[in-house]
């Protein structure tokens, strides 16, 4: 019989998810406290969605935008309405917009490059169009934005304790005590008592089957398994948006799924989107067709879809980055290098005899993703506090700001730091706070069985149930069977796990299974269908009147509760 | 299935361990050997410890479910016609002084862009 060990640890701001939010609140938190951690499932190094590059971030830039005649209103509006379909917390997108450039000069003081002499615009900005109808997403060198954000926390003084994955939250007396995580690597239980918690673990990845076939093959980090989302909803946290799923998660290359880099991607000029008759459907971002500056008319619109294109019998569609000059195509090298999984797509194509400037690249509906356009997550105030006193969220961990990203993530993560800095100031010694008596039996019951269910097998039973009844027939009777379902295996299956690798796994399959449960419930409870990330076919119209709202879902003394927020 | 290192070129400091971020390396820097892959199906290809080997010894195979199937692009070599006028409208989005080329006449002209906003 093995009894996993307890090490216990003490501060007064506990930091969890070391992504640019998890950095930016450590770094913001060491400024005005002195006693930080960061906790990482990995290393801050390469860990998260930024891991191995972020080549673009969306912000207002006074010099440009002023200079073009839009508002930072005009723009917060803009997202509003076309990113986030009138569903969004106004006021954090408000202070997202607001701040994200302060947060891009924190990165050019970090060591950033971010100005280039080429540019023609004030500041010598690279700046791009994307998400918003004005050129406000920065173009700059990200590969490395992990390391010197890194860098960083360790020269601000905060401690990094890496290779922890946080699964449990300690709470004494209804407020926040600290956390519990289990050292992937040294098997221990770590017991960090905290007077202030800023989760930043971002979205739920591996519900969906992976569309080529293999767990870890999906476009965005498959570390990420809703460890703070599942915890927190343990504890009694309001989580919303949980229903709400991007239906493809993207169009993305066939087979070695990457996300930039396409027609859709960021860096520009990227390719523009052909079908297999070499028609163009898809043109690039700024080629804007019927758009107009805010008006109403649709990015890349030429009035065909991919998904019209392969249903009418012109499939496949590509992705072709192979016009124009070798300067042009210089600068999306570029791009490509500093963008996440960039570096390896290159690398890649290189030993396989693949050159973007000569071949098309293939792109294909994935698999759906979780809690970037869906937002799903804690409700969060104007400070990013949680529904549990001294608990805080930022980037995707929060709900509620869909297409937030890298600058919700940097901003949200700097103003969590400011408001956690506040609460703990002139507190007390952190309380002992309970909540981690269910994962210490786990993990002793995994270790001790000696044989059983392996990981891998419940993970393809989870893709299985959330893929069958929660992607494209979803309904009220299909969401109470996938509940039944995932219940079944929780109920069922009896773990086993050899090393302390393993038992992450395991640890894993259990916060995946949590997050799927929630998903399935909120299906059942929102009565209507909204826009992309919300299809039912028993509900298929939108209801604005009743569920123009967030919905929210909790645990109450071991009661579900749902309640509707207006935005 | 990746990664491969060369074990010529591996000098046991351990980088790609310590960052790899599915943790699929294992390493004892007492022992001063090659990194052992133990979960080389858990591998993300995100090039992380191909990036930061100091060596360049790591690189990535692909398993053949992951393999991309070539497909000649369309648009041809540099400077046809159409890629001409794609290149002209890039140029504006982008942001960037050309040193070659002429400046685009008509679409994609910087004004027009500026003048709708206003």
């Amino acid at each position: 019989m093995r009894n996993v060990e307890i090490q216990e640890h003490s501060c007064n701001i506990c930091v969890v998810g070391g992504g640019l939010a998890g950095c930016m609140a450590a770094i913001r938190a060491t400024e005005l406290n002195d006693q930080v951690i960061l906790v990482d499932k990995s290393n801050p190094e390469r860990s998260g969605c930024a891991g191995t590059g972020l080549d673009h971030i969306w912000g207002y830039f006074p010099e440009v935008q002023e200079r073009e005649g839009v508002s930072l209103e005009q723009m917060v509006e803009d997202h509003i309405d076309n990113v986030a379909q009138g569903l969004v917390n106004r006021k954090m997108l408000h202070y997202i917009a607001a701040t994200s450039y302060d947060r891009i000069m924190d990165l050019e003081r970090f060591g950033a490059k971010i100005r280039f002499d080429d540019s023609t615009l004030p500041g010598k900005l690279r700046l791009q169009y994307q998400m918003h109808a004005c050129r406000n997403t920065l173009h700059f060198e990200g590969r490395d934005i992990k390391r010197i954000l890194t860098r960083a926390v360790r020269k601000s003084g905060a401690r990094i304790l890496d290779r922890v994955m946080v699964t449990e939250l300690l709470t004494e007396n209804g407020e926040i005590a600290g956390v519990v995580g289990y050292g992937t690597r040294d098997g221990k239980i770590h017991r960090i008592r905290a007077k202030a918690v800023i989760m930043t673990t971002g979205r739920v990845n591996r519900l969906y089957k992976p569309y080529p076939g293999l767990t870890f093959a999906i476009r965005m980090p498959p570390a990420l398994t809703g460890d703070g989302k599942a915890s927190m909803f343990r504890a009694g946290v309001e989580l919303i948006n949980m229903e709400f799923l991007s239906i493809p998660g993207r169009w993305s290359s066939r087979n070695l799924i990457r996300g930039g880099g396409l027609p859709t991607g960021s860096y520009q000029p990227p390719g523009v989107g052909v079908n297999a008759l070499g028609e163009v459907i898809r043109r690039r971002n700024h080629d804007l067709g019927s758009k107009t500056v805010y008006g109403t008319a649709k990015t890349f619109a030429t009035g065909k879809s991919f998904q019209g294109e392969l249903e009418t019998g012109r499939g496949p569609v590509y992705a072709d980055m192979s016009w124009g000059s070798e300067e042009d195509q210089g600068y999306m090298l570029w791009a490509i290098e500093n963008e996440g999984l960039g570096p390896g797509f290159l690398h890649i194509m290189e030993r396989y005899g693949l050159d973007f400037r000569k071949h098309k690249i293939e792109l294909w509906p994935i698999e759906p993703e979780h809690s970037a356009a869906a937002a799903g997550g804690p409700i969060v105030d104007e400070t990013c506090e949680t529904t549990l006193p001294g608990l805080y969220a930022a980037g995707d961990e929060a709900g509620g700001i869909p297409g937030s990203v890298a600058p919700g993530a940097f901003t949200m993560g700097y103003l969590a730091a400011e408001a956690a800095a506040r609460r703990v100031a002139g507190a007390g010694t952190p309380a002992d706070g309970e909540g981690e008596e269910e994962l210490v039996a786990f993990c002793n019951d995994t270790l001790n069985r000696g044989g059983g269910d392996p990981w891998e097998d419940a993970q393809q039973t989870i893709h299985n149930h959330m893929s069958d009844y929660n992607v494209h027939i979803r309904s009220e009777t299909m969401a109470r069977r996938g509940l039944e379902c995932l219940e079944y295996l929780e109920n069922t299956m009896r773990l086993t796990a050899a090393n302390p690798h393993e038992l992450t796994h395991c640890l894993e399959m259990r916060n995946l299974i949590e997050c799927g449960k929630i998903i399935l419930r909120s299906t059942i409870e929102r009565r209507e269908s909204r826009g992309k990330i919300f299809q039912r076919k028993d509900y298929p119209q939108q209801d604005d009147a009743n569920w123009l709202c967030f919905l929210g879902q909790k645990l109450e003394n071991g009661r579900l509760l749902f309640q509707k927020h207006k935005p | 299935m990746p990664p491969v290192i060369d074990r010529k070129l591996c000098n046991y400091c351990g980088i790609c361990y310590n960052i790899c971020p599915q943790d699929v390396f294992s390493f004892d820097k007492k022992q001063n050997q090659v990194p052992a892959i133990p979960y080389p199906q858990e591998c993300w290809y995100c090039g992380a410890c191909v990036i930061d080997c100091p060596r360049r010894a790591v690189s990535l195979d692909l398993p053949l479910p992951l393999h991309i199937v070539p497909s000649p692009a369309l648009y041809g070599p540099p400077g046809s016609e159409e890629g001409d006028a794609l290149r002209r409208a890039a140029d504006f989005s982008r942001s960037i002084e050309r040193s070659s080329a002429e400046p685009a006449a008509g679409e994609g002209k910087p004004t027009d862009r500026a003048e709708a906003g206003s």
